[in-house]
Protein backbone atom coordinates (compact mmCIF):
# COMPACT_ATOMS: atom_id res chain seq x y z
CA UNK A 1 0.00 0.00 0.00
CA UNK A 2 2.55 2.55 1.08
CA UNK A 3 4.87 1.52 -1.76
CA UNK A 4 2.11 2.27 -4.27
CA UNK A 5 1.48 5.56 -2.50
CA UNK A 6 5.16 6.51 -2.72
CA UNK A 7 5.30 5.54 -6.41
CA UNK A 8 2.18 7.58 -7.12
CA UNK A 9 3.61 10.59 -5.34
CA UNK A 10 6.90 10.25 -7.17
CA UNK A 11 5.25 10.02 -10.58
CA UNK A 12 2.93 12.93 -9.75
CA UNK A 13 5.80 15.12 -8.60
CA UNK A 14 7.90 14.25 -11.64
CA UNK A 15 4.95 15.08 -13.91
CA UNK A 16 4.56 18.44 -12.16
CA UNK A 17 8.31 19.05 -12.48
CA UNK A 18 8.11 18.39 -16.20
CA UNK A 19 5.14 20.73 -16.56
CA UNK A 20 6.88 23.52 -14.66
CA UNK A 21 10.02 22.98 -16.72
CA UNK A 22 8.10 23.32 -19.97
CA UNK A 23 6.33 26.42 -18.66
CA UNK A 24 9.65 28.02 -17.70
CA UNK A 25 10.93 27.36 -21.19
CA UNK A 26 7.87 28.82 -22.83
CA UNK A 27 7.26 31.97 -20.83
CA UNK A 28 8.85 35.22 -21.95
CA UNK A 29 8.17 36.96 -18.66
CA UNK A 30 11.31 36.51 -16.61
CA UNK A 31 9.38 37.33 -13.44
CA UNK A 32 7.08 34.37 -14.02
CA UNK A 33 10.10 32.22 -14.88
CA UNK A 34 11.76 33.11 -11.57
CA UNK A 35 8.59 32.32 -9.65
CA UNK A 36 8.22 29.02 -11.45
CA UNK A 37 11.85 28.12 -10.80
CA UNK A 38 11.00 28.57 -7.12
CA UNK A 39 8.10 26.14 -7.58
CA UNK A 40 10.48 23.81 -9.42
CA UNK A 41 12.82 23.80 -6.42
CA UNK A 42 9.98 23.22 -4.00
CA UNK A 43 8.77 20.26 -6.06
CA UNK A 44 12.32 18.88 -6.13
CA UNK A 45 12.48 19.26 -2.36
CA UNK A 46 9.20 17.31 -2.05
CA UNK A 47 10.69 14.60 -4.26
CA UNK A 48 13.74 14.38 -2.01
CA UNK A 49 11.47 14.03 1.02
CA UNK A 50 9.59 11.20 -0.69
CA UNK A 51 12.96 9.57 -1.36
CA UNK A 52 13.98 9.97 2.30
CA UNK A 53 16.76 12.45 1.58
CA UNK A 54 15.59 15.03 4.11
CA UNK A 55 18.92 16.82 4.45
CA UNK A 56 19.06 17.42 0.70
CA UNK A 57 15.39 18.42 0.66
CA UNK A 58 16.08 20.90 3.43
CA UNK A 59 18.91 22.49 1.48
CA UNK A 60 16.93 22.53 -1.76
CA UNK A 61 13.93 24.21 -0.08
CA UNK A 62 16.08 26.80 1.67
CA UNK A 63 18.50 27.58 -1.16
CA UNK A 64 16.56 26.76 -4.31
CA UNK A 65 13.06 27.88 -3.39
CA UNK A 66 14.06 30.58 -0.94
CA UNK A 67 17.31 32.40 -1.42
CA UNK A 68 17.95 31.95 -5.13
CA UNK A 69 14.42 33.16 -5.93
CA UNK A 70 15.07 36.30 -3.90
CA UNK A 71 18.46 36.84 -5.56
CA UNK A 72 16.89 36.40 -9.00
CA UNK A 73 14.18 38.92 -8.12
CA UNK A 74 16.79 41.42 -6.98
CA UNK A 75 18.59 40.85 -10.28
CA UNK A 76 15.37 41.48 -12.19
CA UNK A 77 15.01 44.71 -10.25
CA UNK A 78 18.41 45.71 -11.66
CA UNK A 79 17.66 44.67 -15.22
CA UNK A 80 14.25 44.02 -16.76
CA UNK A 81 11.58 41.39 -16.35
CA UNK A 82 10.98 40.81 -20.06
CA UNK A 83 13.10 38.41 -22.05
CA UNK A 84 14.23 40.08 -25.24
CA UNK A 85 13.06 38.12 -28.27
CA UNK A 86 15.82 36.24 -30.10
CA UNK A 87 17.02 37.99 -33.25
CA UNK A 88 17.17 34.81 -35.31
CA UNK A 89 16.29 31.18 -34.71
CA UNK A 90 18.89 29.86 -32.31
CA UNK A 91 19.86 26.46 -33.66
CA UNK A 92 23.19 26.03 -31.90
CA UNK A 93 21.87 26.53 -28.34
CA UNK A 94 18.99 24.19 -29.14
CA UNK A 95 21.42 21.59 -30.44
CA UNK A 96 23.62 21.90 -27.35
CA UNK A 97 20.59 21.60 -25.06
CA UNK A 98 19.28 18.58 -26.92
CA UNK A 99 22.70 16.91 -26.89
CA UNK A 100 23.18 17.55 -23.16
CA UNK A 101 19.68 16.36 -22.37
CA UNK A 102 20.18 13.30 -24.55
CA UNK A 103 23.49 12.48 -22.87
CA UNK A 104 21.89 12.80 -19.45
CA UNK A 105 18.98 10.60 -20.50
CA UNK A 106 21.45 8.06 -21.88
CA UNK A 107 23.32 8.14 -18.56
CA UNK A 108 20.19 7.39 -16.56
CA UNK A 109 20.04 3.99 -18.25
CA UNK A 110 23.03 2.99 -16.12
CA UNK A 111 21.31 4.02 -12.91
CA UNK A 112 20.02 1.29 -10.64
CA UNK A 113 16.22 1.20 -10.40
CA UNK A 114 14.73 3.35 -7.65
CA UNK A 115 14.72 1.59 -4.31
CA UNK A 116 16.21 -1.78 -5.31
CA UNK A 117 18.27 -3.50 -2.64
CA UNK A 118 21.37 -4.40 -4.66
CA UNK A 119 22.14 -0.91 -5.90
CA UNK A 120 25.87 -0.08 -5.61
CA UNK A 121 25.17 2.39 -2.83
CA UNK A 122 23.78 -0.42 -0.68
CA UNK A 123 26.39 -3.02 -1.51
CA UNK A 124 29.51 -0.87 -1.23
CA UNK A 125 31.79 -1.41 1.74
CA UNK A 126 32.03 2.34 2.39
CA UNK A 127 28.28 2.70 2.90
CA UNK A 128 28.27 -0.32 5.19
CA UNK A 129 31.12 1.20 7.14
CA UNK A 130 29.27 4.49 7.53
CA UNK A 131 26.11 2.78 8.68
CA UNK A 132 27.76 0.40 11.12
CA UNK A 133 30.62 2.47 12.44
CA UNK A 134 29.44 6.08 12.47
CA UNK A 135 27.55 5.88 15.73
CA UNK A 136 30.44 4.13 17.46
CA UNK A 137 32.93 6.62 16.06
CA UNK A 138 31.13 9.80 16.99
CA UNK A 139 27.91 9.00 18.88
CA UNK A 140 26.01 11.13 16.37
CA UNK A 141 22.67 9.68 15.25
CA UNK A 142 22.46 11.57 11.95
CA UNK A 143 24.81 9.68 9.64
CA UNK A 144 24.55 12.43 7.02
CA UNK A 145 26.18 14.88 9.41
CA UNK A 146 28.96 12.46 10.29
CA UNK A 147 29.63 11.71 6.63
CA UNK A 148 29.59 15.36 5.61
CA UNK A 149 31.58 16.86 8.43
CA UNK A 150 33.87 14.05 9.48
CA UNK A 151 34.32 11.16 7.03
CA UNK A 152 34.25 13.43 4.04
CA UNK A 153 35.44 16.59 5.73
CA UNK A 154 37.73 17.36 2.77
CA UNK A 155 34.75 17.50 0.38
CA UNK A 156 32.81 19.80 2.66
CA UNK A 157 35.88 21.99 3.06
CA UNK A 158 36.01 22.19 -0.72
CA UNK A 159 32.33 23.11 -0.88
CA UNK A 160 32.79 25.84 1.71
CA UNK A 161 35.67 27.19 -0.36
CA UNK A 162 33.42 27.16 -3.43
CA UNK A 163 30.86 29.28 -1.56
CA UNK A 164 33.65 31.62 -0.50
CA UNK A 165 34.93 31.86 -4.07
CA UNK A 166 31.45 32.56 -5.42
CA UNK A 167 30.99 35.41 -2.95
CA UNK A 168 34.39 36.85 -3.83
CA UNK A 169 33.63 36.60 -7.54
CA UNK A 170 30.31 38.42 -7.17
CA UNK A 171 31.96 41.09 -5.06
CA UNK A 172 34.60 41.61 -7.74
CA UNK A 173 32.06 41.64 -10.57
CA UNK A 174 29.58 43.96 -8.90
CA UNK A 175 32.10 46.49 -7.76
CA UNK A 176 33.25 45.40 -4.35
CA UNK A 177 32.16 46.30 -0.87
CA UNK A 178 34.03 49.56 -0.54
CA UNK A 179 31.87 51.27 -3.13
CA UNK A 180 29.49 53.96 -1.96
CA UNK A 181 25.96 52.68 -1.95
CA UNK A 182 23.49 54.33 -4.27
CA UNK A 183 20.48 52.55 -2.91
CA UNK A 184 17.15 54.24 -3.32
CA UNK A 185 15.12 53.74 -0.20
CA UNK A 186 11.78 52.11 -0.62
CA UNK A 187 9.16 54.78 -1.12
CA UNK A 188 6.56 53.35 1.19
CA UNK A 189 7.22 50.88 3.94
CA UNK A 190 4.36 48.45 4.15
CA UNK A 191 3.33 48.34 7.83
CA UNK A 192 1.64 44.95 7.48
CA UNK A 193 4.70 43.29 6.00
CA UNK A 194 6.87 45.06 8.58
CA UNK A 195 4.82 43.77 11.52
CA UNK A 196 4.74 40.28 10.01
CA UNK A 197 8.49 40.29 9.49
CA UNK A 198 9.04 41.50 13.04
CA UNK A 199 6.99 38.57 14.28
CA UNK A 200 8.88 36.09 12.13
CA UNK A 201 12.52 37.19 12.22
CA UNK A 202 13.31 36.18 15.85
CA UNK A 203 11.88 32.73 15.23
CA UNK A 204 13.74 32.34 11.95
CA UNK A 205 16.98 33.15 13.79
CA UNK A 206 16.07 30.79 16.62
CA UNK A 207 15.25 28.04 14.15
CA UNK A 208 18.51 28.67 12.32
CA UNK A 209 20.40 28.18 15.59
CA UNK A 210 18.43 25.00 16.20
CA UNK A 211 19.24 23.72 12.72
CA UNK A 212 22.89 24.63 13.22
CA UNK A 213 23.34 22.85 16.52
CA UNK A 214 20.77 20.10 16.13
CA UNK A 215 22.22 18.92 12.82
CA UNK A 216 23.91 16.08 14.70
CA UNK A 217 20.54 14.62 15.63
CA UNK A 218 18.17 15.59 12.85
CA UNK A 219 18.26 16.99 9.34
CA UNK A 220 20.20 20.18 9.08
CA UNK A 221 23.65 21.58 9.62
CA UNK A 222 25.81 24.50 8.71
CA UNK A 223 24.64 24.95 5.12
CA UNK A 224 20.94 25.09 5.94
CA UNK A 225 21.45 27.16 9.09
CA UNK A 226 23.61 29.67 7.25
CA UNK A 227 20.96 30.08 4.57
CA UNK A 228 18.30 30.63 7.23
CA UNK A 229 20.35 33.23 9.07
CA UNK A 230 20.83 35.04 5.79
CA UNK A 231 17.10 34.70 5.01
CA UNK A 232 16.21 36.47 8.27
CA UNK A 233 18.46 39.40 7.39
CA UNK A 234 17.27 39.50 3.78
CA UNK A 235 13.66 39.55 4.96
CA UNK A 236 14.55 42.48 7.19
CA UNK A 237 16.20 44.24 4.28
CA UNK A 238 13.17 43.68 2.08
CA UNK A 239 10.51 45.06 4.44
CA UNK A 240 12.49 47.98 5.85
CA UNK A 241 15.38 49.47 3.97
CA UNK A 242 18.92 48.29 3.66
CA UNK A 243 20.27 51.05 5.91
CA UNK A 244 18.51 49.51 8.90
CA UNK A 245 19.75 46.05 7.94
CA UNK A 246 23.29 47.31 7.56
CA UNK A 247 23.09 48.77 11.05
CA UNK A 248 22.56 45.21 12.27
CA UNK A 249 25.03 43.52 9.92
CA UNK A 250 27.37 46.00 8.31
CA UNK A 251 28.68 45.12 4.89
CA UNK A 252 32.23 45.34 6.20
CA UNK A 253 31.59 42.87 9.03
CA UNK A 254 29.83 40.47 6.67
CA UNK A 255 32.78 40.76 4.32
CA UNK A 256 35.16 39.72 7.11
CA UNK A 257 32.91 36.82 8.09
CA UNK A 258 33.11 35.14 4.67
CA UNK A 259 36.81 34.18 4.94
CA UNK A 260 36.49 33.75 8.72
CA UNK A 261 34.24 30.70 8.26
CA UNK A 262 36.66 29.11 5.82
CA UNK A 263 39.56 29.90 8.16
CA UNK A 264 37.65 28.36 11.08
CA UNK A 265 37.15 25.19 9.04
CA UNK A 266 40.74 25.03 7.84
CA UNK A 267 42.04 26.11 11.27
CA UNK A 268 40.26 23.16 12.85
CA UNK A 269 42.05 20.93 10.36
CA UNK A 270 45.43 22.46 11.19
CA UNK A 271 44.67 22.28 14.92
CA UNK A 272 44.21 18.54 14.47
CA UNK A 273 47.61 18.42 12.77
CA UNK A 274 49.19 20.46 15.55
CA UNK A 275 47.83 18.03 18.10
CA UNK A 276 49.46 15.12 16.33
CA UNK A 277 46.68 13.91 14.07
CA UNK A 278 46.09 14.34 10.38
CA UNK A 279 44.26 17.19 8.67
CA UNK A 280 40.65 17.19 9.95
CA UNK A 281 41.22 14.11 12.12
CA UNK A 282 39.06 15.24 14.99
CA UNK A 283 39.88 12.31 17.30
CA UNK A 284 42.91 14.11 18.69
CA UNK A 285 40.98 17.23 19.70
CA UNK A 286 40.04 15.75 23.06
CA UNK A 287 41.22 12.99 25.38
CA UNK A 288 38.26 10.93 24.20
CA UNK A 289 38.06 10.35 20.41
CA UNK A 290 34.24 10.58 20.49
CA UNK A 291 34.44 13.96 22.23
CA UNK A 292 37.05 15.00 19.72
CA UNK A 293 34.66 14.15 16.89
CA UNK A 294 31.96 16.26 18.58
CA UNK A 295 34.24 19.28 18.94
CA UNK A 296 35.55 18.94 15.41
CA UNK A 297 32.12 18.61 13.82
CA UNK A 298 30.81 21.51 15.89
CA UNK A 299 33.68 23.73 14.75
CA UNK A 300 33.57 22.88 11.07
CA UNK A 301 29.77 23.16 10.98
CA UNK A 302 30.12 26.59 12.57
CA UNK A 303 32.65 27.47 9.88
CA UNK A 304 30.30 26.31 7.13
CA UNK A 305 27.37 28.19 8.71
CA UNK A 306 29.31 31.44 9.03
CA UNK A 307 30.64 31.32 5.47
CA UNK A 308 27.29 30.41 3.91
CA UNK A 309 25.45 33.06 5.93
CA UNK A 310 27.87 35.86 5.14
CA UNK A 311 28.32 34.84 1.49
CA UNK A 312 24.57 34.83 0.80
CA UNK A 313 23.98 38.06 2.70
CA UNK A 314 26.87 39.61 0.77
CA UNK A 315 25.36 38.48 -2.53
CA UNK A 316 22.10 40.12 -1.55
CA UNK A 317 23.83 43.31 -0.45
CA UNK A 318 25.84 43.47 -3.64
CA UNK A 319 22.77 43.11 -5.83
CA UNK A 320 20.42 45.28 -3.80
CA UNK A 321 22.87 48.10 -3.15
CA UNK A 322 23.72 48.46 -6.78
CA UNK A 323 20.50 50.28 -7.46
CA UNK A 324 18.88 50.92 -10.81
CA UNK A 325 21.33 52.43 -13.23
CA UNK B 1 -11.66 3.55 14.34
CA UNK B 2 -12.48 5.80 17.27
CA UNK B 3 -14.98 8.59 16.96
CA UNK B 4 -12.20 11.12 17.54
CA UNK B 5 -10.34 9.81 14.49
CA UNK B 6 -13.51 10.20 12.47
CA UNK B 7 -13.92 13.79 13.66
CA UNK B 8 -10.33 14.53 12.73
CA UNK B 9 -10.75 12.97 9.29
CA UNK B 10 -13.90 15.00 8.65
CA UNK B 11 -12.13 18.24 9.62
CA UNK B 12 -9.22 17.42 7.30
CA UNK B 13 -11.72 16.68 4.54
CA UNK B 14 -13.38 20.07 5.11
CA UNK B 15 -10.01 21.75 4.98
CA UNK B 16 -9.10 20.13 1.67
CA UNK B 17 -12.56 20.95 0.34
CA UNK B 18 -11.97 24.63 1.12
CA UNK B 19 -8.59 24.46 -0.59
CA UNK B 20 -10.34 22.96 -3.60
CA UNK B 21 -12.90 25.76 -3.59
CA UNK B 22 -10.01 28.22 -3.47
CA UNK B 23 -8.48 26.51 -6.48
CA UNK B 24 -11.73 26.71 -8.41
CA UNK B 25 -12.07 30.37 -7.46
CA UNK B 26 -8.53 31.00 -8.64
CA UNK B 27 -9.54 29.83 -12.10
CA UNK B 28 -13.15 30.97 -12.32
CA UNK B 29 -13.22 34.41 -10.73
CA UNK B 30 -13.22 37.35 -13.12
CA UNK B 31 -10.36 39.63 -12.12
CA UNK B 32 -7.06 39.65 -10.35
CA UNK B 33 -8.19 40.86 -6.94
CA UNK B 34 -11.10 38.46 -6.72
CA UNK B 35 -8.67 35.67 -7.52
CA UNK B 36 -6.23 36.83 -4.88
CA UNK B 37 -9.13 36.85 -2.46
CA UNK B 38 -10.04 33.28 -3.43
CA UNK B 39 -6.46 32.14 -3.06
CA UNK B 40 -5.58 34.02 0.10
CA UNK B 41 -8.68 33.59 2.22
CA UNK B 42 -9.37 29.96 1.40
CA UNK B 43 -5.69 29.16 1.81
CA UNK B 44 -5.70 30.39 5.38
CA UNK B 45 -8.90 28.61 6.36
CA UNK B 46 -8.19 25.47 4.34
CA UNK B 47 -4.69 24.99 5.69
CA UNK B 48 -5.87 25.92 9.18
CA UNK B 49 -8.68 23.37 9.15
CA UNK B 50 -6.40 20.69 7.71
CA UNK B 51 -3.90 21.25 10.49
CA UNK B 52 -6.67 21.34 13.10
CA UNK B 53 -7.90 18.00 11.77
CA UNK B 54 -4.39 16.60 11.93
CA UNK B 55 -4.10 17.77 15.56
CA UNK B 56 -7.31 15.88 16.37
CA UNK B 57 -5.94 12.84 14.54
CA UNK B 58 -2.68 13.09 16.48
CA UNK B 59 -4.59 13.23 19.77
CA UNK B 60 -6.64 10.22 18.72
CA UNK B 61 -3.54 8.35 17.54
CA UNK B 62 -2.82 5.19 19.51
CA UNK B 63 0.77 5.79 20.54
CA UNK B 64 3.05 7.00 23.31
CA UNK B 65 1.94 10.24 24.96
CA UNK B 66 5.17 12.18 24.52
CA UNK B 67 5.19 11.36 20.82
CA UNK B 68 1.65 12.68 20.40
CA UNK B 69 2.42 15.82 22.38
CA UNK B 70 5.44 16.45 20.17
CA UNK B 71 3.37 16.09 17.00
CA UNK B 72 0.70 18.44 18.35
CA UNK B 73 3.32 21.05 19.26
CA UNK B 74 4.83 20.84 15.78
CA UNK B 75 1.42 21.16 14.12
CA UNK B 76 0.49 24.14 16.27
CA UNK B 77 3.72 25.92 15.35
CA UNK B 78 3.08 25.25 11.65
CA UNK B 79 -0.45 26.63 12.07
CA UNK B 80 0.85 29.78 13.76
CA UNK B 81 3.42 30.25 10.99
CA UNK B 82 0.75 29.87 8.31
CA UNK B 83 -1.62 32.18 10.17
CA UNK B 84 1.04 34.90 10.05
CA UNK B 85 2.55 34.34 6.63
CA UNK B 86 -0.43 33.39 4.48
CA UNK B 87 -2.47 36.61 4.93
CA UNK B 88 0.68 38.72 4.61
CA UNK B 89 1.59 36.98 1.38
CA UNK B 90 -1.92 37.62 0.03
CA UNK B 91 -1.70 41.23 1.15
CA UNK B 92 1.70 41.69 -0.46
CA UNK B 93 0.50 40.27 -3.77
CA UNK B 94 -2.62 42.44 -3.78
CA UNK B 95 -0.71 45.55 -2.77
CA UNK B 96 1.96 45.04 -5.39
CA UNK B 97 -0.77 44.59 -8.01
CA UNK B 98 -2.58 47.71 -6.85
CA UNK B 99 0.61 49.74 -7.06
CA UNK B 100 1.24 48.41 -10.54
CA UNK B 101 -2.30 49.37 -11.51
CA UNK B 102 -3.54 45.86 -12.20
CA UNK B 103 -7.28 45.78 -12.74
CA UNK B 104 -7.81 49.42 -11.83
CA UNK B 105 -10.60 49.68 -14.35
CA UNK B 106 -12.83 47.41 -12.32
CA UNK B 107 -12.60 49.22 -9.00
CA UNK B 108 -15.26 51.88 -8.45
CA UNK B 109 -13.97 55.27 -7.48
CA UNK B 110 -15.82 55.39 -4.19
CA UNK B 111 -14.14 52.19 -3.11
CA UNK B 112 -10.74 53.57 -3.98
CA UNK B 113 -11.44 56.79 -2.13
CA UNK B 114 -12.16 54.90 1.05
CA UNK B 115 -8.80 53.22 1.02
CA UNK B 116 -5.64 54.92 2.11
CA UNK B 117 -4.34 54.40 -1.41
CA UNK B 118 -6.42 57.34 -2.56
CA UNK B 119 -4.01 59.61 -0.74
CA UNK B 120 -1.00 57.52 -1.63
CA UNK B 121 -1.50 57.82 -5.33
CA UNK B 122 0.84 60.63 -6.26
CA UNK B 123 -0.47 63.39 -8.50
CA UNK B 124 2.38 64.00 -10.84
CA UNK B 125 2.87 67.40 -12.38
CA UNK B 126 4.39 66.73 -15.74
CA UNK B 127 6.58 69.07 -17.70
CA UNK B 128 8.36 69.17 -21.01
CA UNK B 129 7.55 67.48 -24.27
CA UNK B 130 5.16 64.57 -24.66
CA UNK B 131 8.14 62.18 -24.71
CA UNK B 132 9.36 63.63 -21.42
CA UNK B 133 5.91 63.26 -19.95
CA UNK B 134 5.76 59.67 -21.02
CA UNK B 135 9.09 59.07 -19.32
CA UNK B 136 7.77 60.68 -16.16
CA UNK B 137 4.68 58.53 -16.32
CA UNK B 138 6.82 55.37 -16.19
CA UNK B 139 5.83 53.52 -13.09
CA UNK B 140 2.74 55.63 -12.54
CA UNK B 141 -0.47 53.86 -11.87
CA UNK B 142 -1.52 54.37 -15.44
CA UNK B 143 0.74 55.43 -18.23
CA UNK B 144 -0.11 58.10 -20.73
CA UNK B 145 -0.83 55.47 -23.36
CA UNK B 146 -3.19 53.70 -21.03
CA UNK B 147 -5.07 56.91 -20.42
CA UNK B 148 -5.60 57.23 -24.10
CA UNK B 149 -7.25 53.82 -24.25
CA UNK B 150 -9.63 54.37 -21.36
CA UNK B 151 -13.23 54.31 -22.48
CA UNK B 152 -15.74 53.58 -19.79
CA UNK B 153 -17.08 56.10 -17.36
CA UNK B 154 -15.62 54.15 -14.48
CA UNK B 155 -12.21 54.20 -16.03
CA UNK B 156 -12.48 57.94 -16.39
CA UNK B 157 -13.24 58.17 -12.73
CA UNK B 158 -10.09 56.25 -11.98
CA UNK B 159 -8.17 58.45 -14.33
CA UNK B 160 -9.30 61.43 -12.29
CA UNK B 161 -7.11 60.19 -9.47
CA UNK B 162 -4.04 60.56 -11.63
CA UNK B 163 -4.16 63.53 -13.99
CA UNK B 164 -1.05 63.33 -16.14
CA UNK B 165 -1.15 66.93 -17.31
CA UNK B 166 -0.54 70.11 -15.43
CA UNK B 167 -3.12 72.83 -14.87
CA UNK B 168 -2.09 74.99 -17.80
CA UNK B 169 -2.41 72.15 -20.24
CA UNK B 170 -5.73 71.23 -18.68
CA UNK B 171 -7.21 74.69 -19.18
CA UNK B 172 -5.87 74.71 -22.74
CA UNK B 173 -7.72 71.54 -23.44
CA UNK B 174 -10.76 72.94 -21.74
CA UNK B 175 -10.86 76.13 -23.75
CA UNK B 176 -10.20 74.37 -27.03
CA UNK B 177 -12.60 71.53 -26.84
CA UNK B 178 -15.26 72.45 -24.31
CA UNK B 179 -18.09 72.79 -26.79
CA UNK B 180 -17.25 69.57 -28.60
CA UNK B 181 -17.16 67.67 -25.36
CA UNK B 182 -20.35 68.99 -23.98
CA UNK B 183 -22.30 68.46 -27.16
CA UNK B 184 -20.76 65.21 -28.34
CA UNK B 185 -19.42 63.11 -25.50
CA UNK B 186 -22.55 63.01 -23.39
CA UNK B 187 -20.47 63.02 -20.23
CA UNK B 188 -21.60 65.36 -17.52
CA UNK B 189 -18.12 65.84 -16.24
CA UNK B 190 -19.04 67.52 -13.00
CA UNK B 191 -20.75 64.31 -11.90
CA UNK B 192 -17.49 62.63 -11.36
CA UNK B 193 -15.12 65.56 -11.24
CA UNK B 194 -15.79 67.58 -8.11
CA UNK B 195 -12.75 69.70 -8.85
CA UNK B 196 -14.20 70.80 -12.16
CA UNK B 197 -12.99 70.35 -15.69
CA UNK B 198 -9.87 72.42 -15.29
CA UNK B 199 -8.29 69.91 -13.01
CA UNK B 200 -8.48 67.06 -15.41
CA UNK B 201 -7.14 67.25 -18.86
CA UNK B 202 -7.11 63.55 -19.44
CA UNK B 203 -10.81 63.40 -19.25
CA UNK B 204 -11.06 66.22 -21.70
CA UNK B 205 -8.63 64.53 -24.00
CA UNK B 206 -10.63 61.33 -23.86
CA UNK B 207 -13.92 63.06 -24.33
CA UNK B 208 -12.45 64.94 -27.25
CA UNK B 209 -11.27 61.75 -28.81
CA UNK B 210 -14.66 60.16 -28.34
CA UNK B 211 -16.34 63.17 -29.80
CA UNK B 212 -13.98 63.20 -32.75
CA UNK B 213 -14.52 59.49 -33.29
CA UNK B 214 -18.25 59.87 -33.35
CA UNK B 215 -17.84 62.79 -35.74
CA UNK B 216 -15.75 60.59 -38.00
CA UNK B 217 -18.33 57.85 -37.81
CA UNK B 218 -21.05 60.25 -38.82
CA UNK B 219 -18.94 61.45 -41.70
CA UNK B 220 -18.44 57.96 -43.10
CA UNK B 221 -22.08 56.88 -42.78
Amino acid sequence: MSAILIETFTILLFALLLMVGILIGRTRSLFAAVMMSGIFSLLSASLFVVMDAVDVAFTEAAVGAGISTVLMLVTLHLTTDKESPPVKPQTLPLLVSLLTGGALLYATADFPAFGIADAPIHTSATAAHYIHQSYGDSHIPNIVTTVLASYRGYDTFGETTVVFTAAVAVMLLLGGSSRKSIVETIEKEDPIALVGAKMLIPYILLFALYVQFHGDFGPGGGFQAGVMFAAAFILHGMVTNLKATQAAASIRAVGYLIPFGVLLYGGTGFLCMALGGQFLEYNVLSHDPVHGQHYGILLVEAGVGITVFSAILMLYYQFALRGRQ
Amino acid sequence: MSSLTLVGAVIVLFGTLICLIGGVGLIKLPDFFARTHAGGVTDTLGAGLTILGMIVLAVAFDGPLDYRVLVVIKLVSIAVLLLVTSPIAGHAVARAALEQGVGMDTIPLEMLRQTRFAQDIPRVQLEGTIADQKAQCEGCLLSLNEYATLTSREQLQIAYLRPPFNETQASEFHSQFQSIIETRSGFATKDFLPGGLDSNAVLLKLAVEEALASLAKEATS
